[in-house]
């Protein structure tokens, strides 16, 4: 398989992921990323995020369950720094397990999109046929639930909790990261250096892997960076719902939800969660964003 | 435009057969006895059997199917269990409430936020652009729910100029509409905001300038006209956002619209509640983005023509 670029070079085709030239691509992508502050803003916030979720036993005060009913709803900047919620519990604590779980509902459902989605989109784009026109218009229908709907639905069906949250919001994404695959395959398919691999007779399966796959990895690595914001929002919503993680379990929508019925005498029970969502959310736009513009600004990206 | 017109309403009619038959599965998927879970465990045998020959579970999925397609022609989704009710009468008696919610939303949508992109994108690098771009992207990345509980707490509960939830009178609209606006005009900022933005590099907008119009004489009426067919098609979008956002903003306030009705259903394992809420919910998305479609055609004479 290794003579295939060059086949392609001698007829003039140019495989953009060719060996030779990606160093440099890299290097200047780097190089893009590292100038636009944004993107640094966003690297920043998601690495923090990651390390305050890996290291949560760590960096809390406190335990996430224990209730010291004393001090219930105490206010912030007391004893505890962002209070304690009805049942006494740090909410700072709670802040830091959430981020745990909120990361990974956001990640594992996205790599359920991503692996579904790619190998979706590239079987319809490569194979084309009936193939296709089945499986696409079974997309189609799940893209055509409004924002949040099929989500329920799937959790109506499956029931809630951590696992089936996931599950659902992965179903929710797959047919987006199918469509950008499957689009981006059609595009590549036209280039000449897949007809020369055609041509010297390699199999199917190794021109998608090793020709195809390659030119659209940065695509997909911008949309599953912005649709760990779109899932950790999702994951927010349906718990906020209650239908999402379940208590005792720590879940910022869920915090948010139970810090409702205590607005009026204990505000800080749901309005803090907040800004640790908006600050996650802002931080993988950011990110996604900041990656898009280094890996190839002329990206169409919705 | 009339063969353009017969192929998208069939594809909408595809769509919507496609979506009752994944409603109709729901039933197949839950774990366990969907008639027994929804009469709880105080059921006798013969109740949950009754109720399992009334939802036609005792019949194969491809039967239930052509049933409950075959009732909903004649405006029947079946009878909730907890509310005692015809589930279409359940939805008559609210789908007004979050259809003036949805439209209140849209109306803000669309008067914020196309104003906001245009300023932006005509004034862009200016700080006008950059205080706009700010907010819309803070608006992108706070939750629905949460806008909804600080401006609860803050405009009803601590300046008590709005109530606090239901639904009634004008003011009660207020902070609902914002609410759910919010993710919506920053969204369509953005969007009008790019979209004139690459409007604006173009020769007849060049013209125009040269033979003497004012600046925003050429942006209303030359650049924002020709940048409309990517905003009306991102705002159609934005309708399926509105009506996942009805649906928190609708818990957060206490609104009786479809979108509580929806969640208390699942909560209830209120399962024909649940399949008639989804299906008018996604009927409705599906027939506003038939619209947004059609309506290409009068604003861009070419799409019709084609």
């Amino acid at each position: 398989m290794k003579g295939a670029p060059k086949v392609a070079n001698m007829i003039g085709g140019t495989e953009p992921g060719a060996k030779q030239g990606r160093k440099p691509v890299r290097r200047r992508a780097l190089r893009r990323f590292m100038k636009n502050p944004l993107s640094i803003t966003g690297l920043v916030l998601v690495v923090a995020l990651t390390v305050t979720a890996v290291f949560a036993p760590v960096i809390a005060p406190h335990d996430p369950a224990t209730q010291h009913l004393l001090d219930k709803r105490a206010r912030p900047f007391g004893k505890y720094i962002l209070g304690a919620d009805q049942f006494g519990r740090d909410i700072l604590t709670r802040l830091i397990y959430g981020a745990r779980v909120s990361l990974v509902v956001a990640f594992f459902s996205v790599l359920i999109a991503l692996a579904g989605g790619v190998i979706i989109g590239t079987l319809c784009g490569y194979v084309g046929g009936l193939v296709d026109t089945v499986l696409m218009r079974f997309m189609d229908l799940l893209l055509s639930f409004p924002y949040l709907l099929l989500a329920i639905a799937l959790i109506s069906a499956l029931g809630s909790g951590t696992l089936n949250t996931t599950l659902a919001i992965g179903i929710w994404a797959l047919p987006t990261f199918a469509r950008v695959a499957r689009a981006a395959v059609l595009g590549i398919k036209k280039h000449e250096y897949i007809t020369a691999a055609q041509a010297i007779g390699a199999p199917a399966h190794q021109i998608i892997v090793s020709h195809i796959l390659p030119n659209f990895f940065s695509l997909v690595v911008v949309y599953a960076t912005l649709f760990m914001a779109n899932a950790m929002m999702m994951e927010a919503a349906l718990s906020f719902l209650g239908l999402g993680v379940q208590p005792p379990t720590p879940s910022w929508g869920e915090m948010i939800s139970s810090g409702r019925n205590f607005l009026m005498v204990a505000p800080h029970m749901a309005t803090i969660p907040g800004f640790a969502i908006m600050t996650a959310v802002l931080g993988f736009n950011l990110l996604g964003d900041g990656l898009r513009d280094a890996l190839d600004p002329k990206m169409k990206v919705q | 435009m009339v063969g353009y017109l017969i192929k998208r309403l069939l594809a909408s009619l595809g769509v919507i057969l496609g979506m009752v038959f994944l409603v109709t599965l729901i039933l197949d998927i839950i774990p366990g006895d969907p008639a027994a879970l929804m009469l709880g465990e105080n059921a006798t045998q013969e109740m949950v059997e009754q109720l399992r020959r009334q939802m036609g579970l005792d019949q194969p999925l491809h039967i239930r199917y052509l049933q409950y397609l075959w009732k909903l022609l004649h405006g029947d989704l079946g009878r909730s269990v907890r509310e005692m009710a015809p589930v279409s009468r359940l939805i008559g008696d609210t789908w007004t409430n979050t259809l003036q919610l949805a439209a209140a939303g849209m109306f803000l949508t669309l008067i914020v936020g196309i104003p906001l992109g245009v300023i932006s994108g005509a004034k862009s690098g200016s700080w006008v652009d950059h205080a706009a771009r700010i907010i819309s992207l803070l608006g992108l990345c706070m939750p629905v729910f949460w806008i909804g509980l600080v401006l609860m707490f803050l405009f009803s509960l601590y300046l008590g100029w709005f109530p606090a939830g239901g639904s009634g009178s004008l003011r009660h609209l207020v902070l609902p509409a914002i609410t759910l606006a919010a993710y919506t005009v920053a969204t369509l900022a953005r969007m009008t905001r790019s979209g004139l933005m690459e409007v604006l590099g173009e020769d007849f907008v060049r013209t125009a300038r040269a033979k003497g119009l004012g600046y925003w004489a050429v942006i209303v009426h030359h650049a924002l006209r020709n940048a409309l067919i990517p905003i009306i098609t991102v705002f159609g979008m934005q309708v399926g956002q509105l009506m996942g956002g009805a649906i928190l903003t609708e818990t957060v306030f206490a609104w009786p619209g479809l979108g509580r009705l929806m969640v208390g259903a699942i909560l209830d394992r209120d399962y024909p509640l649940l399949q008639g809420t989804i299906l008018v919910f996604a009927g409705s998305y599906i027939l506003i983005n038939l619209l947004v479609d059609l309506s290409y055609g009068l604003i861009d004479p070419r799409v019709s023509r084609k």
